[in-house]
C-alpha cells in the first residue's frame, strides 16, 4: 500500500478516537444537575469571550476560562468546558479537521488544571497565583505547539526538517500573545471568577 | 435538498469526498477536490459572498506554496538563490500541491458547516456522550439569552446614570461592574435552571431527544456511493496509481486508463448533490423546491 500522506490520517484518527473514548467514559460518571448547568454557563461564557476578542488574533480569554474553570470545578469540567467550547465556537469560527486537536488541546489544559491544582492547598495566596500563573503560560505554549504541529502535518504532510523549525519560530509572536492572553485573563478573572464560583460552589454544595 | 438529508449522511459524504483526495499528493486529485468543492458553495452561498472570499483564500495559497521552497531545498531545478539557498521549481510545485490540498478541503468544509447545523451533530453523536449533548444543548439556549440580558443590563445602567460620562476609563470602569454584576446572576441563574430541570425529571430515566431526521432511501443511495467512492479510491490510491514523487525531479503517473476512469468516478460522485440540488431547485415540482 502506498500512501503518501498517512501520518495525518493516523493521527486524526487517535485524536478523534481517544476523544470519543473520554466522553463515552465521563458519560459514565454521575454528575449532579448542578454541575451540569455550572459547565455550561462557563462554556457558553468562554465563547463569548473568543467572539468579543473575535478580531485580535490568538489574544483570548478561553485557555484562561477553561484553566478556571478546571481549578474551582475539577478536571472532569475543565476537559468538558475546554473541548465542547472549542467545538461549539468552531461553528462560528469555522469547523475543519482541526477541530479534534482544538478539543483536545483545550480539553488537555483544563483536565491538567484541576488534577494539579484543584484539591491543592498553597501556603499563600501569591504563591499559588504565581504557580497558576505559570501553568497558564506553560499550556499557552503548549497549545501553539500542538496546533502548529497539526498546521505542519496537515498541508505538507511530513514533520521533519527546518520546515517545521520554521514554522515554530515563525509562530512565536503568536505564542507570545497566547502566553500573554492566558497569564493577563487569569490575573483579572481569577478573583471575581473565584469568589463568586466559590459563594455559588458553598452555597449550593455542589 | 442536502439540508434534508439525515446527518449521518452529510457527515460520511462530506468527509470521503473532501479528505480521500488529500491521501495522495496528485496535484490533478486536489484539483478536482476544489474545483467541485466550489462548485458546492454555490448549492447555499450567494455568488457576492463568494466572490468577496475569493482574494482571501488567494493569500492563503501563495502563502502556503511560497512557505515550502524557503525552507525545503531538494529538486534538481533550481530556479534562484535566495540568500546562498537553492529555491527550486520542485519545492515551489509541492507547496502548491499542498496548497491546493488545504485550499479544497477548506471549501469543502466550509460547506459541511453550513449544512452540519449544531442540531444535526447532536443527533449524529448525542448517543456517545449524553452528558455533553445535555451541555451542548443548554449552551446553545445560554448565548443568545445571556446576550440579550447583558445588553439590557447595560440598558438600565444608562438610564441609572451609572455609565460614567462617556470617557475611556470611565466606560471601562463601569463595563467591569456590569461584567461582575452579570457574572453573579448568570451563575445563580444556572442553578435555577437546574433546580427547573430536577423538577421536570432531569436525570430520573434515560434521555430521549426527539428525532426528526429520517434515514431515508436517498440516504442510502448517497452513502452507499460514497462508501463505494472510499472503497474504490482507497484501492487505487493504495496500488500508487496516483503515486506522485516530486524530490529529486517532479515523477506525475501517466494519464492510464484506471487514473481516468477513477478521476470519473470521484467527479461523478462529488458532483451529485450538487447537481441533484440544482435540478430540483430550477425544474423541480417536489416539494423539495426550494427558491
Amino acid at each position: 500500500m502506498i500512501f503518501e500522506r498517512y501520518y495525518i490520517y493516523i493521527s486524526l484518527i487517535l485524536i478523534a478516537g481517544s476523544l470519543a473514548l473520554v466522553f463515552a467514559r465521563l458519560d459514565k460518571r454521575r454528575t449532579g444537575v448542578r454541575r451540569i448547568t455550572l459547565i455550561a454557563v462557563m462554556t457558553a461564557l468562554s465563547i463569548a469571550g473568543r467572539f468579543i476578542f473575535a478580531s485580535l488574533p490568538a489574544f483570548k480569554p478561553v485557555s484562561a476560562i477553561v484553566i478556571l474553570t478546571g481549578i474551582y470545578l475539577g478536571g472532569e469540567a475543565g476537559f468538558l468546558v475546554g473541548s465542547l467550547s472549542a467545538f461549539l465556537s468552531n461553528f462560528y469560527f469555522g469547523q475543519g479537521p482541526w477541530t479534534p486537536f482544538q478539543m483536545a488541546a483545550l480539553g488537555i489544559i483544563g483536565l491538567f488544571a484541576g488534577l494539579f491544582f484543584q484539591k491543592r492547598s498553597f501556603k499563600s495566596p501569591i504563591i499559588r497565583r504565581i504557580v497558576i500563573c505559570i501553568y497558564a503560560a506553560v499550556s499557552g505554549i503548549f497549545y501553539s505547539l500542538f496546533l502548529d504541529t497539526w498546521t505542519m502535518l496537515w498541508t505538507y504532510g511530513s514533520l521533519n526538517g527546518p520546515g517545521y523549525l520554521a514554522a515554530c519560530l515563525a509562530a512565536i509572536p503568536y505564542t507570545a500573545l497566547y502566553v500573554a492572553s492566558n497569564v493577563l485573563f487569569f490575573i483579572l478573572l481569577d478573583i471575581p471568577f473565584g469568589k463568586r464560583l466559590g459563594r455559588i460552589i458553598s452555597k449550593y454544595k455542589i | 435538498m442536502i439540508d434534508r438529508l439525515h446527518p449521518l449522511t452529510i457527515f460520511i459524504y462530506f468527509l470521503t469526498v473532501s479528505m480521500l483526495p488529500a491521501f495522495s499528493r496528485n496535484p490533478i486529485l486536489h484539483l478536482l477536490c476544489l474545483v467541485t468543492g466550489f462548485i458546492m458553495l454555490f448549492t447555499w452561498a450567494q455568488v457576492k459572498n463568494i466572490l468577496k472570499k475569493i482574494p482571501f483564500f488567494l493569500l492563503f495559497f501563495l502563502i502556503i506554496s511560497l512557505f515550502n521552497p524557503f525552507f525545503y531545498h531538494n529538486g534538481d531545478t533550481v530556479l534562484f538563490y535566495v540568500a546562498g539557498r537553492r529555491f527550486s521549481l520542485e519545492a515551489l510545485l509541492f507547496g502548491a500541491d499542498s496548497a491546493l490540498m488545504v485550499t479544497g478541503v477548506g471549501l469543502w468544509f466550509i460547506s459541511l458547516s453550513h449544512y452540519m447545523t449544531s442540531e444535526k451533530v447532536l443527533l449524529l453523536f448525542g448517543k456517545l456522550s449524553a452528558k455533553a449533548s445535555t451541555i451542548i444543548s443548554l449552551v446553545m439556549r445560554i448565548i443568545p439569552h445571556y446576550s440579550r440580558y447583558i445588553k439590557s443590563y447595560r440598558r438600565h445602567q444608562r438610564i441609572l446614570g451609572l455609565y460614567g460620562d462617556g470617557s475611556f476609563l470611565e466606560t471601562v470602569k463601569a463595563e467591569g461592574k456590569i461584567f461582575a454584576g452579570f457574572l453573579t446572576w448568570s451563575l445563580e441563574h444556572s442553578m435555577t435552571t437546574a433546580d427547573s430541570m430536577t423538577a421536570r425529571g432531569y436525570g430520573v430515566g434515560k434521555r430521549k431527544s426527539f428525532k426528526i431526521n429520517r434515514f431515508r432511501k436517498i440516504d442510502f443511495i448517497v452513502c452507499f456511493l460514497s462508501l463505494c467512492l472510499a472503497v474504490f479510491l482507497g484501492i487505487v490510491l493504495g496500488m500508487g496509481y496516483f503515486y506522485t514523487d516530486y524530490y529529486p525531479t517532479v515523477k506525475m503517473p501517466a494519464m492510464s486508463t484506471v487514473p481516468t476512469i477513477s478521476g470519473a468516478v470521484y467527479i461523478t460522485i462529488s458532483l451529485l448533490l450538487t447537481i441533484n440540488h440544482f435540478i430540483k431547485a430550477n425544474y423541480g415540482f417536489s416539494k423539495d423546491k426550494q427558491s
